[in-house]
């Protein structure tokens, strides 16, 4: 039998094949659905085709429902992902500008050993700029030095 | 999953450029780097946040070197080409040579604090480079640190 004579829903031979393989569950979708197409699109008063109408028309509601099932329950799945997404976004921006503005952030490397407590930094901050307050030449002397001369002539 | 993965993509994005705009554009930018961190020769500070808004500073990076020759004409050099760019600075002089200097440099943008280097250089071993990032001013920070008695 070709392939083309398999659908062939009209021939009354074909048929009954395709119900007969229907019932063994043989058929694909594309045979079910020129079966289901033959028997609801037509008006067949032949009582023998009663028994598949129904089975057809119950699997056919069952098969939909189905669908929707899933449609709804990937909808679903997306909006939780996207909620879930919008929590992350806003715990992760909260966390930002929490840490780069309230939060002290302090590090410190001494000769290579790495230090990560703010006492530590602050001293070493203190330390650093102390070296700068050393009694040597500051810009005060500088500018003294600049403008005395003047003033120590006799 | 995608728009959880473009999330974090944007977040981690947000995060590098805010911390590689620190000293954008400054000729001192690659000492800042974290070339120092594991130096046996240096000691490096950064602190941001709350413990330096008595200061009105948002970020103290500070490097001291000693012993190295070399990375103090390395300072020099950087803190040299990012003068010409300052705002509002001064100097402390040794005959001809700079042994300290204090300079104030536009913000990296309009909407940005005001950036400050310090620099000193007590022998040519040794030296502190200090950058600064804060809504203040050059003056006020030089008589808040430096001519504090």
């Amino acid at each position: 039998m070709t392939k083309q004579a398999k659908y062939d829903i009209e021939n009354p031979d074909c048929r009954e094949l395709l119900i007969e393989r229907y019932f063994n569950g043989e058929t694909t979708n594309r045979e079910e659905e020129a079966i289901r197409k033959f028997l609801f699109s037509k008006s067949i008063d032949d009582s023998r085709y009663d028994e598949l109408r129904a089975v057809l028309a119950f699997t056919g509601t069952g098969k939909r429902l189905a669908r929707e099932t899933v449609r709804i329950g990937r909808k679903r799945t997306v909006r939780t992902i996207v909620r879930i997404a919008a929590c992350v976004a806003i715990l992760l921006g909260a966390g930002i500008v929490y840490l780069s503005s309230s939060r002290s952030n302090c590090v410190t490397y001494i000769y290579g050993q790495k230090y990560t407590d703010t006492e530590t930094a602050v001293e070493q901050m203190h330390k650093t700029l102390d070296a700068f307050n050393t009694p040597e030449i500051t810009v005060e002397e500088e500018l003294s030095a600049i403008f005395s001369p003047l003033e120590n002539l006799p | 999953m995608k728009p959880i993965r473009q999330i974090f993509l944007a977040c981690t994005l947000l995060l590098t450029a805010h911390a590689s705009l620190a000293q954008e554009g400054l000729a001192v930018a690659p000492l800042f780097s974290g070339q120092y961190n594991k130096d046996k020769h240096a000691v490096v500070v950064v602190i941001k946040g709350n413990k330096l808004k008595p200061y009105d500073l948002s970020l103290f990076h500070s490097i001291t070197i000693e012993n190295g020759p070399d990375d103090v004409a390395l300072f020099e050099a950087a803190v040299l080409a990012d003068s010409r760019k300052a705002v509002n600075s001064e100097t402390v002089k040794s005959g001809e040579e700079i042994i300290a200097g204090y300079y104030q440099l536009p913000p990296a943008s309009s909407d940005e604090e005001n950036r400050f280097i310090l620099f000193r250089k007590p022998s040519p071993g040794n030296a502190t480079l200090i950058y600064l990032e804060g809504d203040t001013e050059l003056e006020k920070l030089i008589n808040l640190f430096i001519q504090k008695k």
